[in-house]
């Protein structure tokens, strides 16, 4: 049985079909990257894995358990597409952002801890925003945004954590930054971690496995792709690109040659 | 000075006005930050015409137009639903429908235009021992609410979509919230009046915008600066008979005027 199944999916947008029998399986630990061009539905595809749409046929299981049936969800964190698309003057501070992912657990009329506020407050350390956290949400830049909402993401410490496009509009170093940071969440903490992304070459050099989608379907062929040649780009947007070498080094890191 | 405190319709008018301006600007922050702000605005014409039932029915205005806003509430749920991507248009139905009623109601019940006249444009002098017992309890219950439930409407103002994802119940909270909103109105008509019930709970928070470092603060500010805004509002309409509705929005405008100088 595995940690996540998706099974035989559709889902269609007012009748017209965007999921076309989708199936996967993700393991408990994974670092799995999902691409394929825009359109191919893989926004589509992550709501319906944390169970922000149904599908109109099919299911989608965790450890066996139709999420369906699953009433407490709080194991999983999703942040959406462009969550920062959000009213820039709003007067919450970080902190204050930070803990609102600890809200829907905490349960109704209670509030936070003393032990919660520390949970904000470590989640802050880990993606290095500790020193702002006083600082009002709309005088952060694009990437420190970013960071926060992957605070809110992770303060609840889920066990699956979903990530679509985060990296869009944040510069090479907090996009680096966010991968080291991704990988010690998988290493370390042991998340699994769903993420969706264009960018072929940085998510085939951190990713376990690369899941791709064209036109609403998972493409099978580019499973068997070897991940270290990483040839995606041609194969999915039919447009060639020179093949860049890289090699692992002795901390894990990756270097391009 | 304090003469102002020996008379009976004073110190109700003060006790009144302390609850308001606490209920205003705390429900009030969170429509300007949903950009609902026109909401208070539609809810005092339903009010109105709350009002004018009220007093055809031969019942306590403040009674009719609570029971009669409470009705819109649900009203604004359904619209809400039908024409969500137009929200101004769910507004623009609700003062119409209003307006409508309260004018065709105001016409059979001429002999009450003094008392209608109050609500319109709020009064201190008339505020009744029935008044003040309405707006205390029926506002503690709002605050009490709005503690409670304090933490899923600041995610849900923050962002709806993120807040339904993680799982809070966002459908019943937005119905609890309009029902705050409706009972606001209501309430705080009888001091500021309905003309002018939607900008005390909205410049307050818009002053609080402008310096607040955090929402807990933004909700803080706003509430001392409806609370100055009020009391200074009836101490100056007491003895310049002014009048309060107006004394007090121009004292609230004043303070967003000096917040807005912070760059
Ligand atoms: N809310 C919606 N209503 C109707 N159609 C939608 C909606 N969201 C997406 N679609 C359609 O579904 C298809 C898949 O969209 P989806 O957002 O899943 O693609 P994507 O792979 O995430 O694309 P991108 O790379 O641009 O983010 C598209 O054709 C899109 O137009
Ligand atoms: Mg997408």
């Amino acid at each position: 049985m595995s940690y996540i199944e998706v099974k035989n999916v559709n889902f269609a947008y007012d009748g017209r079909q965007v999921l076309r029998n989708v199936s996967l399986k993700i393991e408990k630990g994974e670092f799995v990257g999902i691409i394929g061009p825009n359109g191919s539905g893989k926004s589509t595809l992550v709501k319906v894995m944390v169970g922000n749409l149904v599908p109109s046929t099919g299911e989608v299981l965790y450890e066996g358990v139709n999420l369906q049936n699953i009433k407490d969800r709080s194991f999983i964190s999703y942040l959406p597409q462009r969550s920062f698309s959000f009213n820039s003057s709003f007067p919450a501070s970080v902190e204050e952002v930070v803990s609102m992912g600890l809200y829907a657990r905490k349960g109704l009329f209670k509030r936070l801890s003393k032990e919660d506020w520390e949970k904000v407050y470590e989640a802050l350390k880990i993606v290095d925003m500790f020193e702002f956290r006083s600082r009002l949400i709309g005088r952060l830049s694009g990437g420190q945004l970013q960071r926060v909402f992957i605070a809110r993401s992770i303060v609840s410490e889920p066990q699956i954590l979903f990530l679509d496009e985060p990296t869009t509009g944040i510069d090479a170093k907090s996009e680096k930054a966010l991968y080291e940071l991704l990988e010690k969440l998988n290493k370390e903490r042991g998340i699994t971690i769903v993420m969706m992304t264009h960018d072929i070459m940085a998510i085939t050099n951190k990713a376990h496995r690369i899941i791709c989608m064209t036109d609403g379907k998972i493409n099978e062929k580019c499973e068997a792709i070897d991940i270290e040649k990483h040839d995606f780009t041609s194969f999915l947007y039919e447009y060639p690109v020179k093949k860049v070498k890289h090699q692992h080094n002795n901390n894990g890191s990756v270097e391009h040659v | 000075m304090f003469d102002i405190f020996s008379y009976e319709f004073m110190r109700r008018a003060f006790i009144a006005g302390a609850i308001i301006a606490v209920i205003a600007p705390l429900v009030g922050n969170f429509l300007v930050l949903r950009r609902l702000s026109q909401m208070g605005h539609a809810l005092s014409h339903v009010a109105l015409a709350g009002v004018a039932a009220g007093i055809l029915a031969g019942i306590d205005p403040t009674i009719g137009s609570i029971a009669i806003v409470l009705l819109a509430a649900f009203g604004i749920e359904g619209l809400r639903k039908t024409y969500f991507q137009y929200s101004e248009l769910s507004i623009a139905i609700i003062v119409s429908a209003g307006m409508a009623v309260a004018i065709i109601l105001l016409n059979f019940a001429r002999g009450g235009a003094v008392n209608v006249m109050n609500y319109l444009f709020g009064s201190i002098v008339s505020v009744t021992y029935t008044d003040v017992v309405l707006i205390s309890t029926l506002g503690l219950l709002v605050i009490l609410t709005i503690a409670l439930f304090y933490k899923e409407l600041l995610y849900i103002t923050f962002d709806e979509e993120a807040a339904t994802i993680s799982g809070l119940p966002v459908s019943a909270i937005n119905f609890l919230f309009t029902i705050l909103v409706a009972l606001t109105v209501a309430l705080a008509m009888r001091i500021v009046g309905a003309l002018l019930v939607s900008s005390l709970m909205v410049t307050p928070s818009a002053a609080s915008l402008k310096i607040a470092q955090s929402f807990k603060q933004a909700i803080i500010y706003s509430i001392i600066f409806s609370f100055i805004s009020v009391f200074a509002g009836i101490i100056l309409s007491f003895y310049f008979d002014l009048s309060p509705g107006g004394t007090i929005i121009l004292i609230s405008l004043a303070i967003m005027g000096i917040t807005s100088l912070k760059k």
